[in-house]
């Protein structure tokens, strides 16, 4: 715990990724605004007082916009890399540990699905899923499932010859203690690194499909949509598109560092040996 | 034929392995290697409650044979008897109760326990896991068995990497001998440990011998330490037994050439090892059917290079597998075999 | 002997930066190696005998600061020299050779191409022309006991075995002609029969060569063999230094007592061996003797006055408040 606050970036991190928490869960009980409700008196303001990140083309606050956005964003990025964490590291462990025929297929379709670059296998997946926020979790846990899994199997590999494990197997521990207590846990901090780096894709990849038109559909805000009609307005109004673009970006920049910080301190540290 | 166990017939004995064959890796199908053969027809029996040292150097198979008679390899061929059932081909999920009564201890100490649980739970879980004591007084019975070992109570919270090689190994013994065990197998435990902890940990070995009546199979390249703490000893040479018998009689009077250069090494004769500088390859049509330490002896004769000698008896309890064995006596007394 | 010294060690102190704070591996060691001489380093963990190897020939990584009243080679103070200069000596005059012997080798390069960089680097620094360096690179290998120097040469490092990896990182060594190699336990790792091999061999090298040997180690017999005169370290310190034969035979400080006891105790297979007991490394206070803690023969002002070496035969000295009365 020492060592993260020492690490000037991680704690950096943190208290961005904190803040963006804590603005999106508490921010749209705090504001006024209706983020769907049309106000045709106040289309496309420039920030103010009132609109501190100015109106959109329905005359909706797009601060609030940004934050229940960022909600469903997160959300749904939450939701599909959580799935992905736990189905593919359980899936990687067994077929680390267990090996034989089945693991060997999971892997070889693993590596298909792993091929796509995440973009195109999203919409891929929008298509033959259907629209809607529930498929859009469904297509970035697909997406990362691979990864984990494959992340996974790696490190236990490498754990399930050491030592420790033979000496469990020779104790008579059963299959499933072996594998949540002694392999798990010193596989799991590259694990926890990648959910962090996972959550700020995830919400990239769901902006981005709600920009297409794919996720979120108005009036539900989402970072996406609000993305493309800030995009479709930037000549007479371009703070919808600039501002929220950044409140993306300052998010993912939370969480980048935060994963960069969490994967320094749970490194071994190399300290100096007489 | 087989040696015998100390003063037991060999039925007494409390395992016999017999005929043990480890090949690893399965035959290529598109290359032509050779799977490895690591274990070559090895039988030999534990009594309860001797030390049987395995003695030999890197890749002599002594490591792979403790390991398999605790099952964590499954032989090729052969059997392992032991309480009436035949472990070598037991499947995994049938051990049960057996695994209790089999226990290892490590060469390396660090790397034998899981660096996220502090000693306490390491200990903890197989006193749960077979039901050693009751659950409320596994906490007691872990202090006491720490204080067995020689170390403190205040040792039971910290994580292995706060403990010392030397304190880490005492923890190991605990560990095996928590579970009441009847054959520990040690392989190598003090190789790493500092000249003045080895001392430690082979009186504890012994103790707990002593005092429980384990048996204990005492893997070593060490022939000093072998000779202190083993009342058996079987000299291994690529995967084969090539001299078994009591300590005294191995180490006064080897029959074995490979046994004696083991034991000239280590003293000050000088010239003293019996074998080529550097193996210069000689034909063995197959190998399988002659001495595998035919290429290295001195004392090569033909039917060497063409058949594979049986471990003969030499002495009563003392056998070795050689055509031409050194002659009893000829050997010089090994003296000043240093730690 | 009274041949004049080929190198001069005091009041080595090399200390490490762990965190804020700076933990001292060598405490004040101070010692000096003839012409011609093998000088044993003995110690367990935590006593500083790699340390102290690795502090002469600069082997140390930055965050290791070391420090000397002098090092002087041949009578030249080592610490006066520049970076450039100590490289020139590092390695030519000065070879080291390391417990494993897969580290010293590049594993994409062949031997042959080690040996003649050896042999390059040595005739560079001697003056000589480049010359056909195959046949001494063969004949080398040969003196190290390889019958098949071709097929070596030929090999890169993983194709060979630790004895013969061992065997041709001698032949490079020899290949520079040093004039003190430092030899930080270059046995242990290997198998018995191997082993001795390799002592014979290293015996017989240092003989042809004349050139002196640090021998760092910990095992007592292997000591005895080799070592003209040795040192036996604990905690950092010298805590006893004189003729091998003596400090192996009839050791004076309770440290090297009791490792010649336990050593004795397994040859007589005593029933239980005898027994140092603590770990290594454990030091006392810091006011007091290095050794206390561990001490069977400690007494009361042990741990409040440091002993100093002390002279207990000809050229035999010991650090311990018992010989100071």
């Amino acid at each position: 715990m020492r060592a993260f606050f020492a690490n000037k970036l991680a704690v950096i991190g943190a208290a961005v990724t904190g803040f963006v928490l804590l603005a999106v869960i508490a921010g749209p009980w705090v504001l006024p605004h209706s983020p769907t409700e049309a106000n045709f008196l106040a289309l496309l303001e420039p920030p103010s007082l009132a609109h501190p990140f100015g109106t959109d083309s329905f005359g909706r606050d797009v601060l609030t916009r940004i934050l229940y956005g960022a909600r469903v964003s997160l959300a749904v990025s939450v939701t599909g890399v959580l799935a992905a964490a736990l189905l593919g590291s359980a899936a990687g462990l067994v077929s680390a540990y267990v090996g034989g025929w089945t693991a060997a297929v999971a892997m070889r379709i693993s590596d298909l699905l792993f091929s796509f670059p995440s973009f195109v296998l999203a919409l891929f997946l929008m298509v033959v899923l259907g629209f809607g926020i529930a498929n859009i979790a469904a297509s970035i846990a697909l997406i990362y499932l691979p990864l984990f899994a494959r992340l996974a199997r790696n490190m236990a590999l490498v754990v399930k010859e050491e030592p420790w494990v033979q000496a469990a197997q020779l104790m008579g521990q059963s299959t499933f203690s072996i594998l949540t207590r002694e392999i798990l846990p010193n596989i799991a901090a590259p694990l926890f690194v990648q959910i962090a780096i996972g959550i700020a894709f995830g919400i990239v990849i769901e902006a981005g499909l709600s920009f297409l038109g794919l996720g979120v559909q108005p009036p539900n805000p989402s970072l996406g949509t609000i993305m493309a009609d800030g995009r479709e307005y930037f000549q007479r109004a371009p703070w919808v598109l600039t501002l929220s673009g950044v409140a993306i970006s300052i998010a993912l920049l939370g969480l980048n560092l935060l994963s960069d910080g969490i994967r320094d301190v749970m490194d071994p540290k190399l300290r100096a040996r007489l | 034929m087989i040696s015998e166990s100390r003063g037991a017939a060999a039925s007494d004995a409390t395992m016999q392995v017999r005929e043990l064959v480890l090949d690893f890796g399965a035959p290529q199908r598109f290359r032509n290697a050779h799977p490895l053969r690591a274990l070559d027809s090895v039988s030999l029996d534990i009594a309860q409650g001797e030390i049987l040292g395995l003695v030999g150097e890197s890749g002599s198979g002594k490591t792979t044979l403790g390991k398999t008679i605790l099952g964590a390899y499954k032989p090729t061929r052969g059997r392992i008897l032991y309480a009436g059932r035949d472990l070598a081909t037991l499947p995994p999920g049938s051990w049960g109760l057996l695994r209790r009564d089999l226990q290892m201890i490590f060469q390396d100490p660090l790397s034998s326990f899981n660096p996220r649980f502090t000693i306490e739970s390491s200990l903890a879980l197989p006193l749960r896991l077979h039901g050693i004591c009751p659950k409320g007084s596994v906490s007691g019975e872990v202090a006491a068995l720490l204080k067995r070992v020689g170390l403190g109570p205040e040792h039971a919270s910290r994580y292995p990497h706060e403990l010392s090689g030397g304190q880490l190994q005492r923890v190991a013994v605990a560990r095996a001998i928590s579970v009441k065990p009847r054959i520990i197998v040690a392989d190598e435990p003090v190789s790493k440990l500092d000249v003045s902890v080895r001392a430690q940990i082979l009186n504890l070995l012994k103790r707990m011998n002593r005092e429980t009546g384990v048996s204990l199979v005492f893997i070593t390249h060490d022939l000093g330490v072998a000779r202190f703490l083993c009342d058996r000893i079987a000299v291994m040479y690529f995967g084969r037994i090539v001299e078994i018998g009591a300590t005294d009689q191995v180490f006064a009077d080897p029959r074995h050439p490979y046994t004696l250069s083991l034991l000239r090494a280590r003293s000050a004769v000088p010239d003293a090892v019996i074998t080529d500088a550097d193996e210069v390859p000689i034909a063995i049509a197959d190998p399988a059917q002659a001495c595998n330490y035919a290429p290295r002896c001195a004392r090569r004769i033909a039917t060497c290079t063409q058949n594979r000698p049986a471990l003969t008896t030499q002495d009563k309890g003392h056998s070795s597998a050689c055509f031409v064995p050194i002659e009893a006596g000829t050997a010089e007394r090994t003296e000043g075999i240093a730690s | 002997m009274t041949e004049a010294a080929l190198i001069e060690v005091a009041n080595l102190r090399t200390s490490f930066a762990v965190g804020r704070e700076r933990v001292a591996a060598v405490r004040g060691v101070s010692f000096s190696i003839a012409e011609g001489e093998v000088f044993g380093l003995i110690g367990e963990s935590g006593s500083g005998k790699t340390v102290t190897g690795l502090s002469l020939l600069r082997l140390l990584p930055p965050h290791a600061s070391v420090d000397a009243d002098a090092i002087r080679f041949r009578g030249k103070d080592l610490a006066l020299l520049s970076g450039e200069e100590f490289r020139a000596l590092q390695g030519v005059k000065l070879a080291m050779i390391f417990q494993d012997p897969v580290g010293s080798f590049n594993p994409a390069k062949t031997v042959a191409w080690h040996l003649k960089q050896a042999i390059a680097r040595r005739r560079a620094y001697a003056g000589t022309g480049e010359g056909e360096w195959r046949e001494e690179a063969v004949q080398n290998l040969w003196d190290v006991g390889i019958r098949v120097p071709e097929r070596v040469l030929a090999s890169y490092p993983h194709q060979l075995s630790g004895g013969m990896l061992q065997r041709a990182l001698i032949a490079m060594v020899i290949s520079l002609r040093p004039v003190l190699i430092i030899a930080d336990e270059p046995t242990t790792n290997l198998d018995n029969l191997v082993e001795r091999q390799i002592l014979d061999l290293i015996r017989a090298q240092q003989r042809k060569l004349g050139a002196s040997v640090l021998y760092v180690t910990h095992d007592l017999a292997v000591a005895g063999e080799i070592c003209d005169r040795i040192a036996v370290m604990y905690a950092g310190e010298i805590v006893e230094m004189g003729p091998a034969r003596d400090v192996l035979e009839r050791p004076r400080h309770p440290y090297a007592q009791g490792l010649l006891q336990t050593s004795a105790s397994l040859d007589r297979r005593d029933e239980y061996l005898y027994e140092l007991q603590g770990e290594p490394g454990m030091r006392g206070a810091p006011e007091g003797c290095c050794f206390a803690a561990r001490c069977p023969q400690v007494m009361p002002k042990c741990r409040s006055t440091q002993p100093r070496l002390v002279d207990v035969g000809p050229g035999h000295v010991s650090r311990c408040l018992l010989h100071d009365q």
